[in-house]
């Protein structure tokens, strides 16, 4: 069962009397890589402030870990910040990753300890004794990095990483959150413009748009591709279903496929379409995004039974009605491989 | 006026006791009021700068006024108090090394506290909001802006000395220019012009500029060192 680490409610942020965020109900996952995307302007940096009061709450309420931010501070030495251009403290590497540990009161042996594994982490093995000054954006980025990580917080929140660096290095940073997630265990929360990018790194995506939070359109399937003989690519999801994509070159980890690309039928039937799937109906919802749409959760069945894999379709409310869909019903889903996008 | 830059010259080699004892003086007062003012004007230009109040930008105005305080203004406003008739009279401070600092504390206190105020409120916001991710409370905070600040910090207390060491009015009202006593370099260079004797001044004028140069390059160098 997953536990949220951070509730957000009603939470409404004015900025020179226009509002930059309204949000009325958003929960964040512990042990999770959570993005933030959305366009500049989106409300993404000031909801990364607000969840570590670095910015005062106007009205609603942020709980972390069931507990008030505004009421209680415990928050403060659980969770960390990394700006967008992160800005190193003066003196040397070790000097900025030490200074987290020293206000916490680790003693001299656990600091150079925990500074040692935290540059190892973020792979910058023997720059301790470097000055601040003397680095690139992206080891600055990554020492940045390493001085929130040196303290094991519960949480970090990340504002766009990969907005100053090159791609070579939006590689890089996507290695190190997945190192930091396994070595660590901690909730990662990230802002970024970035799709790719995103897609790649999420286990679960919150699209924002002009300060509010989108409703979710798209299934994002994790896994690996595989190469096949047949003019299709391969990807092979986590939960051991095959989905036929379009042939393109490179390895991708998530397999990405529109809510609104998604047919259901009663009985399989012969199409184009190169993926078709046995599925339940687990739940059905009225559609946030429009007028008489509804959003149809579907439970893929596995020729053993029900697996892990879930598919959301959106549909007409006629089309509900007229193939009496009820939760329970077994539906078959098909679309075609070119709707499926890799990242 | 070549022979007064070759009688100048003479002067400041010849190791001339009165010209030490003049630039010494000078030196001496200079550095005790800058002292006394940097010992006040750190703790209140942070202060400013770390905590809210009202009218608080009313008080970056005024200092940023005061910056521009006559000095004679300053040596009125002081002699009004020290002399014989005035309410410190009895301290007997006035034509003294004592009343000359005063003065110059008074005037240097307002250049030191506007410039670390204004100094500190430079300082990028995400250092302040990446010292409180990190877990620092406000006397962290204030400490790790000092010490970011610390170049500003010296800056200012350069500004606060060039003042002092390079103004006439406090020292001539206050400290009445005695020789041996309260002369500095800036009432000498006053004295001797009015009395048509250059050599003396020029000597000292170019000892006080080669100070103030060195002072600069003193600082230059430590900020350079530093980055």
């Amino acid at each position: 069962m997953n536990k949220n680490i951070y509730t957000v409610r009603d939470l409404c942020f004015t900025y020179n009397n226009s509002t930059v965020l309204s949000i009325k109900s958003l929960d964040f996952i512990q042990g999770k890589i959570q993005v933030l995307l959305g366009p500049n302007g989106s409300g993404k940096t000031t909801l990364l402030k607000l969840l570590n009061r670095l910015l005062p709450l106007q009205s609603g309420e942020i709980t972390f870990d069931g507990k008030r931010i505004d009421k209680d501070s415990s928050f403060r030495s659980k969770t960390v910040y990394v700006h967008q251009n992160p800005m190193l403290l003066s003196g040397t590497v070790f000097d900025n990753i030490a200074y987290g540990l020293k206000l916490r009161g680790y003693s001299r042996q656990e600091i150079e300890a925990q500074v040692a594994k935290t540059l190892s982490v973020v792979g910058l093995e023997g720059f301790a004794h470097r000055k601040s000054t003397a680095l690139s954006g992206g080891e600055i980025q990554r020492v940045a990095v390493a001085r929130a990580m040196a303290f094991n917080p519960a949480v970090l929140l990340l504002d766009e990483p990969t907005s100053s660096v090159d791609r070579e290095n939006v590689g890089r940073i996507e290695s190190l959150l997945l190192r930091i997630k396994k070595t660590y265990g901690c909730t990662i929360i990230i802002s970024t413009h970035n799709l790719p990018f995103a897609y790649r790194i999420c286990d679960r995506l919150i699209h924002l748009e002009e300060g509010k939070v989108k409703p979710t359109e798209e299934n994002i399937l994790k896994g690996r591709t595989v190469k096949t003989d047949s003019p299709f690519l391969e990807f092979q999801t986590e939960s051991a279903h095959s989905v036929f994509c379009p042939l393109i070159e490179g390895s991708f980890s998530k397999a990405v496929i529109g809510y609104d690309r998604i047919l259901l039928s009663g009985k399989p039937f012969k199409s184009s379409a190169r993926n078709s799937f046995r599925g339940r109906v687990e739940k059905i919802t009225a559609s946030p995004h429009g007028e008489k749409m509804t959003d149809v959760k579907m439970r893929i069945l596995h020729c053993n039974g029900e697996s892990s894999m879930t598919l959301v379709t959106r549909i007409t409310e006629p089309a509900v009605e007229e193939f009496s869909i009820q939760e329970g019903r077994a539906l078959w889903l098909s679309f075609k491989a070119s709707s499926v996008y890799l990242y | 006026m070549e022979n007064s830059f070759t009688e100048a010259f003479r002067l400041i080699f010849s190791g001339d006791r009165e010209v030490f004892f003049i630039v010494f003086t000078s030196l001496r007062f200079s550095l005790i009021s800058t002292a006394i003012a940097s010992l006040f004007s750190i703790p209140l230009g942070t202060f400013i700068h770390f905590s809210s109040f009202p009218f608080k930008r009313g008080v970056g105005a005024l200092l940023n006024a005061l910056m521009a305080l006559p000095t004679v203004v300053v040596g009125l406003l002081v002699f009004s108090f020290i002399s014989r008739s005035g309410p410190f009279g009895n301290l007997n401070l006035l034509f003294t090394p004592a009343a000359v600092i005063i003065g110059q504390v008074i005037l240097s206190f307002p250049i030191l506290t506007s410039l670390i105020y204004s100094g500190l409120s430079k300082i990028d916001s995400r250092f302040h909001e990446t010292l409180i991710t990190l877990g620092a409370k406000k006397k962290d905070v204030i400490k790790a802006s000092v010490i970011e600040a610390r170049f500003i910090i010296i800056s200012a207390v350069m500004a606060g000395f060039g003042r002092v060491i390079g103004e006439v009015g406090v020292s001539m009202m206050l400290g009445g220019n005695i020789r041996w006593y309260t002369r500095t370099m800036t009432t000498t260079i006053s004295l001797e012009t009015s009395k048509g004797d250059f050599e003396l001044g020029l000597s000292l004028g170019i000892i006080l500029m080669i100070i103030a140069l060195a002072v600069n390059a003193v600082v230059h160098a430590l900020v350079k060192n530093n980055e």
